[in-house]
């Protein structure tokens, strides 16, 4: 034990005759011979647990553990740390939805931590191209990606990390997936988005640009070249409208196509006037596109603002750019000139009925509210759908979406190993969903190819009570610390009497004139103050910062600091009467008690 | 008004790492608060202290003759006899030309507001160079948790049994002591450890007598979880109930004021002792608290 012995810190009087004992009772002697350890009847022990954060981040990105290095100013290994659950930072630092900060510990105190700032402002700091510190030899199985999409990436960067050798094919001229052709430029710059191919391919990924599935291979033919193989096409296909006049005019156009256009640098005329259909993100994405390209939007959604399933920041900047929006309508049918451009669309007023059994409200016609929209194109936003051509005859599909099972597999009947995630599979649709879905399905493979149980590998890295998996622990990266990462430490374990209120550092946001007339992104990084200052906001809920407040409050003398510089703590389970005080004071959940007996908690 | 969380003051590492002055194998009760004033309290004085002892918890808690667990001289005396017993070591030590040790008195709440008043009077009116601890747990624990003086108006004792609580309020002892007119005197918590140390600390280079006034929780009397006992003392604090402040040479601070603000019921309600108490006592012991505060309030200008 590196503990000080508690020889060095009091002196142990022995008293063998009464000739040793002074004649006045002034203090002599300790007490250190009365064990009071035997009271005890439950003990504390020091055990690191998941913070609240952590376990709404369906990519279980540690997001506590890289805060603590770059409060150390440490920001090199806070960037690799990062990367050990969430590859991609500077991405996810700009595009994720944020769960992890609406589920922040600090919310019910004064504001949540700005979590996906540092986050950027440590991928942006780092994405140096220093050989990966966790890279592996290679294991004699081959992983071939399809499609370069943020599942495609993340599933090829795990796949690497365990030992796999990787390609990752994709159809286009140009990597990234919807993080390329879908988001918009001023969201996520394109020197981003290649800085993390570079990085995959300094890892020994192999990447094959302009190679279709389905076309210029086939999926049968890969799965012969491959050992396993995984499907991240995602949705590019677009709903349609399904009404009069759609087919007939060059002038309507989906909206995800404009985007992959403008994003390809390819010649889109939107005109003057452009109604935007939708509610959902890409109909954002459109409109604020359509805005930079001189265009007056209307976005027309036919629910309420309540029901927009876009992102309500996105939506308050994309009014602010000078959006307008239409809500409880639908396009009826369009009128076309003769030169096929578009004389007139026609909408219907629409009400919220009450909602029906599955719980969703839905909008129906008023009877004969039709009004007109003048505009001189439609971009349609209503909803993405996979293109699966390349899967007929190997295996099936249900509504849209492959089928797989519990480990992402695809059922071919025998005909390869094939697994599927991202857009493609019924998930959420987002960038985190898609990152986290390409981690499981590199473990499920290498599960697969060491025969080891999937089930019984999920109860030891599932994070928390959510869905998302620890890679490091899957990779025996354990923490010095003791961690518990299936215990969840929420608000109500955290003792608030021990912080300060702070007001949130927010990136500095350009005003929306200068931004809606250019594509360059609008939000900077944080600068080293800032990210320090917003840093220091967090709470490190869970996981012990050597804080003393356990030694301080120990009214047995009962917690003793490791010696030698370690880091933490140790019980003196001798003295220690299991008061419970330190648990009860950990400002942080970061100790547990457990009985004495049973052993359990 | 400045808002104070607890650590604003930090206790410097390499002394709560550092020499133990009073070591484990304490005969206290798990959770007690005495226990933890006392180490708090050493860490801040250091090593050149002697305490003199009267009979209360603390005199059990440190050990059995010839054993004990403090690493400094300590005189055990009668129970009235705290100040006058520590005024005569001081005596003593001047005479050596011992004249750095700090010399401590630590008594209970039944010693200092009740049975001791008479010896800390005079030695408070002599100006006697000794620190006065009393460490209150709001009634005498030692002997089964009776009735002191400084037991709450409301609360549940051996000697205000079941529903016939204790009806009078506790008794001011800090404007007792400070119609003495003395250099130093000060109230506490072992809810706030930093705010114990750095008083502690600060009584050395003063001459006189130093009164401290240290609200230490004991959780059977207070009919509380041991690991409750920091946070129901801390919530003394956030109610009014206990206001942490000091007075030097008259001159009033008022050391923390918590960030949150805690009603006395709902401190109440965190305590068995607090039972049988009818809501009306509760209003009245609202309003005893809130005149208090203001008054102390009143007292900074
Ligand atoms: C406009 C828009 C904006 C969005 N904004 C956000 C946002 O801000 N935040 C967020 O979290 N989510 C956002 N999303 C959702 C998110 O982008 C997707 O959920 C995510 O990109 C899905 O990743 P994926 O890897 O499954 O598919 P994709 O990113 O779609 O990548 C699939 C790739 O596969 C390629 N491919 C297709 N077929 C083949 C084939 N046969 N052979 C080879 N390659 C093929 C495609 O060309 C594409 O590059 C947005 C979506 C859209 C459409
Ligand atoms: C003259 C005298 N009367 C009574 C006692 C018995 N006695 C010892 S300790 C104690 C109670 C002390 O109460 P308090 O001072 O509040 O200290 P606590 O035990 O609560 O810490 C009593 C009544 C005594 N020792 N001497
Ligand atoms: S305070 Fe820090 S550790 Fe706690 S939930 Fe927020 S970001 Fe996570
Ligand atoms: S505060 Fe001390 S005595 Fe109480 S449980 Fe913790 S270590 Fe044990
Ligand atoms: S109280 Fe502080 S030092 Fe002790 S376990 Fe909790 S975080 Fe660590
Ligand atoms: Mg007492």
């Amino acid at each position: 034990m590196a503990v000080k012995k508690r020889s060095d810190l009091g002196v142990i009087y022995e008293f063998k005759t009464w000739r040793d004992i002074t004649p006045m009772n002034t203090s002599a002697g300790t007490m250190l011979h009365n064990k009071t350890g035997s009271w005890r009847t439950i003990k504390p022990v020091f055990e690191n647990k998941t913070p609240a954060c952590q376990n709404s981040c369906p990519a279980g990105n540690d997001i506590e553990g890289w805060i603590k290095l770059l409060q150390q100013g440490e920001y090199e290994k806070a960037y690799w740390h990062l990367k050990r659950e969430e590859p991609f930072p500077s991405v996810l630092g700009r595009v994720c939805f944020r769960f992890c900060e609406e589920a922040c510990n600090r919310i019910p105190f004064d504001d949540c931590v700005g979590i996906s700032a540092l986050e950027r402002f440590i991928g942006d700091r780092d994405a140096s191209l220093v050989p990966h510190p966790d890279l592996p030899e290679y294991n004699g199985k081959s992983m071939a990606v399809v499609g370069s999409g943020p599942a495609g990436m993340s599933a090829a960067y795990f796949g690497r990390l365990l030992g796999f050798r990787v390609a990752i094919f994709e159809k286009l001229q140009v990597m990234g997936g919807v993080l390329r052709v879908g988001i918009p430029e001023y969201r996520l710059p394109r020197d981003i988005i290649a800085a993390e191919f570079e990085g995959l391919a300094a890892m020994g990924i192999e990447l094959r640009p302009g190679t279709a599935i389905g076309k210029d291979i086939s999926l049968e033919e890969l799965t012969g070249r491959y050992d396993y193989i995984f499907l991240a096409t995602g949705a590019h296909g677009s709903r349609k409208l399904d009404i009069d006049g759609e087919d007939e005019s060059r002038r309507i156009m989906s909206g995800l196509e404009m985007l992959r256009k403008v994003s390809l640098g390819e010649d889109v005329a939107c005109g003057k006037k452009v109604a935007v259909i939708g509610g959902g993100n890409t109909a954002i994405d459109v409109a604020r596109t359509a805005l930079r390209m001189g265009s007056a939007v209307t976005v027309i959604y036919r629910r309420s603002e309540d029901e927009m399933p876009a992102n309500p920041e996105e939506v308050l900047e994309a009014r602010e750019e000078g959006a307008r929006f239409r809500f409880l309508a639908a396009p009826e049918r369009i009128e076309l000139n003769d030169d096929g451009s578009i004389k007139k669309l026609i909408c219907c007023e629409m009400e919220l009925a009450p909602a029906d059994e599955s719980g969703r409200i839905r909008p129906a016609k008023k009877d004969g509210a039709l009004f007109d929209v003048e505009t001189d194109s439609i971009l349609t936003s209503i909803g993405e759908v996979p293109i699966l051509d390349y899967l007929k005859g190997i295996a099936g599909n249900e509504k849209d979406v492959v089928a797989v099972d519990g480990t992402l597999m695809v059922n071919t009947g025998g005909n390869g190993k094939i697994f599927a995630g991202g857009d493609i599979i019924d998930i959420q649709r987002t960038v985190v969903n898609a990152v986290a879905s390409g981690k499981k399905a590199a473990i499920a493979i290498d599960c697969d190819y060491r025969s080891a149980d999937f089930g019984d590998v999920l109860k030891e890295i599932s994070i928390g009570n959510g869905s998302a998996l620890s890679f490091s622990r899957y990779m025996n990266w354990n923490p010095e610390t003791p961690q518990n990462i299936h215990m969840v430490v929420d608000s109500e374990k955290i003792v608030y009497d021990y912080f300060e209120k702070a007001p949130r550092v927010m990136q500095k946001t350009g005003d929306a004139e200068t931004r809606k007339n250019s594509f360059n992104a609008y939000r900077e990084t944080f600068t080293e103050d800032e990210a320090q200052q917003e840093a220091s906001r967090c709470m490190h809920c869970g996981r012990c910062i050597e804080c003393d407040n356990c030694l301080i409050f120990c009214p047995d003398m009962s917690v003793l600091p490791e010696g030698d510089g370690q880091f933490g703590y140790e019980f003196d389970y001798d003295y220690c009467k299991g008061c419970g005080i330190c648990f009860t004071e950990c400002p942080r959940h970061a100790i547990t008690m457990v009985s004495e007996e049973e052993g359990d908690k | 008004m400045e808002r104070t969380t607890q650590r604003m003051i930090e206790i410097p590492r390499d002394v709560m790492t550092g020499e133990e002055l009073w070591q484990p194998g304490v005969l206290s009760c798990q959770g007690c608060g005495g226990s933890l004033a006392m180490k708090l309290a050493l860490k801040g004085l250091g090593r050149r202290t002697v305490i003199v002892l009267p009979a209360c918890c603390m005199s059990i808690i440190v050990g059995a003759y010839p054993y004990s667990t403090s690493q400094v001289p300590l005189l055990h005396v009668p129970f009235e006899t705290a100040a006058a017993g520590a005024s005569g070591v001081r005596a003593a030590l001047d005479i050596r030309g011992e004249e750095d040790v700090v010399v401590m008195a630590w008594a209970g709440d039944g010693g200092t507001f009740d049975i001791g008043l008479q010896a800390l009077s005079g030695a408070a009116e002599r100006n006697e160079d000794i620190l006065y601890v009393c460490y209150d747990n709001e009634a005498y624990m030692n002997t089964g948790i009776q009735r002191s003086g400084a037991t709450p108006a409301g609360a549940w004792t051996t000697t205000t049994p079941d529903k016939a609580v204790k009806e009078e309020s506790k008794k001011d002892i800090e404007r007792i002591m400070l119609s003495h007119d003395i250099p130093y005197m000060a109230t506490a918590s072992v809810a706030y450890p930093a705010d114990i140390y750095a008083k502690f600390k600060k009584i050395r280079s003063i001459k006189g007598t130093k009164f401290i006034h240290i609200l230490s929780p004991c959780p059977p009397g207070w009919q509380i979880d041991s690991a409750d006992s920091i946070k129901v003392s801390r919530m003394a604090t956030q109610s009014n109930v206990f206001p942490i402040y000091e007075v030097e040479n008259g001159k009033y601070t008022i050391n923390v004021y918590p960030e949150k603000e805690v009603t006395v019921k709902e401190y109440m309600k965190t305590q068995g002792r607090f039972r049988y108490i009818t809501d009306d006592a509760v209003n009245a012991a609202q309003e005893w608290t809130d005149r208090k505060w203001e008054k102390l309030k009143g007292m900074l200008k």
